[in-house]
Parts: C-alpha cells; structure tokens; sequence
C-alpha cells in the first residue's frame, strides 16, 4: 500500500519538477579540467628528479684540506672534492708534461697544506684565501708539489669557489693604493 | 581601515572593476620610486666589494656583489609568502572561513614570484663568484628549488575542479608540508656546512658594512612594499572571484527555482482549468 503511496507520491513531483542533471552552463573543455592535475604531476616528477639528482651528488661532500690529507690512502685514487683556502703567494702558472696549461697552488685549513695542480677553468673568484672546491683526486707525485712537500698532490679539473659572508670594509688605505696602482677597477 | 571594510567598499562599487584603492596606490608608487632610489644606491653609492689580506691581495666578489639586493630581499620575501600561507592555513583550520583561505592563496602566489627570482637572481650571482650555474648536490640549492616546487604545486591543486571546502582542505595539508621545508631551507647552510657553496648568514654575523648594511635594509623595504601592493592586489582579486563563483551559484539555483514556480504555476493552472480558458494566476513565492 505505501509502495503505491509512494510511487505516486514521485510521479506527482517528477511531473511537477525537472529532477535531471543539468550540463553546466559553461562547461570546462577537456584540457582546462586536466591541465592542473597535469601540472600537479609535473610538479611531483620535477621534485622527484631533484631529489634523486641532490642524494646522486649527495656524496660529494666537501672535504677539509686536513681530513682529506689524513684519509689520503683510504680515499684512494677515489674521486672526491676538496675544500680549502688557497695560500698566497702560492699560486703559479704551470705546464705538464704533455704541454697542457695549469695552475698549480696550496691549500690550507687549520695549517695542514695539501698542493694542488689544476687543469680546469679558474674562477674570476680564484683568490688567495678565498675558499675553493676543487674536484679531482689524489696523485702520489713529487713532479709538481713544492710546498707540502709530502710527495702527493691534489689533481683537480673543476674547481668552485665557496666565497664566505664577511663584507666589512678593511684596510682602505690600501684598496685606494691597489686602485691608483690599477691592481682592480 | 581593515580590509574587510576595504573589500565590502569594492564591493560596492564593483561596477568599476577595479582592485585597487588610493591606498595601494600609493603603495603601488612608493614601491616604484624607492626601486629607482635602490638602484641608484646599489649602482652608484655602494662601493664593490674589495678587500686587501694581510699579504697585499685584492680580494673579495667586487661589481657582483650588487646582486645582494634584489636576491637576499627576494628570498626573505619568499620566505614571508610561504609563512603566510602556512599561517592562513592554520588560520583556516580553526575558522574554516574563505578570508584565510583566499590569504593563503594570495600569499602563496606572491611567494612562488619571490621564490624564482630567487632562484634566478641566486644562479646568476653563482656564475661569476662560484664558477656554476648551479649545483644539484648543493643543499641549499636544492632545498630551495624544492620549496618552490611544492608551493607550484600547491597552486595547481588549487586549480583542480572540486568542491571550494574540499579544495581548502587539500591546499592545507600541502602549505602545512611545504612550510616545514622553510626551515630547512634556511637552516641548511648551517646544518651542512661542507654541502653547499652558499655563505652562512651575513646578517647574523654583522660581517657588513655600513653603506651595504643600509642599501640591503632599504631593500628589503622596497622589497617589502611591493609584497604588500602584490599581496592586497591578490587578495582582492581572490575575493572578487569568490564573489563572482557565489553570484552564479545563486543565480543559477535562482533560476532552478523560477522554472519549478513556473512549472507550479502551469500545473496548477491546467489542473483548474481544464479547457485550457486563461485565469488569473494566484501569486506564488519563489
């Protein structure tokens, strides 16, 4: 009985009101409905990628100067980067055997001293005292080393420069010599 | 004025179309001008970065360092972008009201602006001090590009059709997740030192000078109009499209209720009057 109740009771208001679906009025094309999930998977592959990018370098850590010479023969003929202030007035231009151009320097953190020979760019940044990465590996060698004097040098192809956060100004007098001597503009 | 009372004017006088009020222009104008002074500060007054060791060597990053002004500001603006996200997202949480919400999305916006410019101005800067555009084994780096991409990110699910509440929600749960990376973005020259080529933090350390110490602060203002010019402008932008998304809900379900009044009233008039002879209709409600 409440069955036909009710039966009624629907076809009365489906008679009386348009219960279907409607398209909305502007209906979104397919590729605007898509595009930000599109760009919500771009964006998860993109960090993906970074962060199997940075943990594949994430061995490239940099080593001291003195860590690296006191792990010397566990390193190995291991490739691993560098990290130390060059020593002024070490820095000199060489060639090697085969005639290839290269820039031989110390470096030094906390007074242990490791020599260098570079045979990538140098940075516009290359500086006495300022902090360079250097990448390369250790070579067992009294050919170019001459202020460690230890029978090995570091061979290095690509070097960074890790510039610290000190601007004070110091020594004026000097930097207007420097200037009038035309040593920088 | 609070910007509610702002925004309930613009409402008002929505006709005209316009976000912006005499206040943000003036902001708008005080951003400009005191960009024209930065660069004469930055280009003219400040000195290059030149230093003399004790051995005599010309050191330091000279002309290059004039790029401090845009990245740092840039990047401490970013950083401000994405907490207010994180803020109106906790915001939105305990009062579930679209201010916070449409606060949130604004910021963020602003923030993923500050953030590539960041990233931009930082890749720049790296090329002539460091020796490299970038470094993907460079925490800060790294970190950085990675906040930025979950902020991108945060922007698209907002984009993706759902229910406003619905999409409110999942943008919450991504700002919450992307502000715990600020931190680690920030931290990350300290936390691992001997991974990034990026300098700890100079501010900090007072290891500036004075004329580089003002023209970085007066930076940082600019810096800091423009935000609040990008941020109200949004904002505004964010409400009015809310207005508008409601004004057609309503109208819509307006005319839903005309039709069925209609179809009532047709029913009704058929039924009484069966040889179809036309009669006055009774007033109905909508």
């Amino acid at each position: 009985m409440s069955e036909v109740a009710t039966d009624e009771g629907a076809e009365e208001i489906s008679g009386s009101l348009d219960l279907s679906p409607r398209a909305p009025r502007v209906a979104r094309s397919g590729w605007r409905r898509w595009a930000p999930a599109l760009v919500v998977a771009l964006v998860m592959v993109m960090i993906g990628f970074v962060l199997w990018r940075a943990l594949a370098d994430a061995t490239l850590v940099f080593r001291e100067v003195d860590d690296a010479v006191e792990r010397r023969l566990e390193l190995g003929d291991d490739r691993f980067r560098m990290i130390g202030s060059p020593v002024s007035g070490s820095i000199q231009e060489i060639h090697l055997t085969d005639g290839r151009p290269a820039v031989a320097f110390a470096v030094v953190i906390d007074d242990v001293v490791a020599d260098v020979v570079h045979t990538g760019g140098v940075s516009d940044q290359f500086q006495p005292e300022v902090p360079v990465v250097i990448d390369g590996r250790w070579v067992q060698s009294n050919e170019f080393g001459n202020i460690a004097q230890d029978g090995w040098y570091f061979a290095s192809d690509r070097m960074l420069v890790k510039h610290d956060n000190d601007y004070r100004v110091n020594n004026t007098e000097r930097i207007n010599e420097a200037e009038e001597r035309g040593q920088y503009q | 004025m609070s910007l509610t009372t702002v925004l309930s004017r613009q409402n008002a006088t929505q006709d005209t179309q316009s976000i912006s009020s005499s206040a943000t222009k003036a902001l708008g104008w005080a951003a400009l001008v005191g960009f024209a002074i930065l660069v004469v500060l930055a280009f003219a007054w400040v000195p290059a970065d030149t230093r003399i060791t004790d051995q005599g060597d010309v050191v330091g990053q000279f002309d290059a360092v004039r790029l401090m002004f845009v990245h740092v500001p840039s990047a401490i603006l970013a950083y401000t972008g994405f907490g207010i996200t994180f803020l109106a997202s906790l915001g939105y949480l305990r009062w579930r009201t679209d201010w916070w919400d449409i606060m949130a999305a604004s910021a963020a916006e602003i923030g993923v602006i500050f953030g590539v410019l960041t990233l931009v101005t930082g890749s720049i800067w790296g090329r002539p001090t460091w020796q490299t555009w970038w470094e993907w084994g460079d925490v800060r780096l790294v970190t950085t590009l990675v906040m930025v991409l979950v902020f991108i990110g945060y922007l698209a699910v907002r984009r993706i059709p759902a229910n406003a509440a619905v999409k409110a929600r999942r943008s919450v749960v991504i700002a919450l997740v992307g502000a715990a990376n600020i931190v680690i973005v920030n931290r990350s020259v300290d936390w691992w030192e001997n991974r990034t080529l990026h300098q700890q933090s100079t501010l900090l350390a007072r290891k500036i000078r004075d004329e580089t110490l003002f023209t970085l602060t007066f930076a940082f203002v600019v810096g800091a109009t423009l935000f609040g010019w990008l941020l109200l402008h949004r904002f505004r932008v964010g409400y009015l499209e809310r207005q508008i998304t409601e004004q057609e809900v309503q109208k819509a379900i307006a005319e839903r209720q005309a039709e069925s009044a209609a179809h009532d009233t047709g029913s009704l008039t058929q039924a009484s009057n069966p040889t179809g002879q036309i009669q006055p209709q009774s007033k109905t409600s909508p």
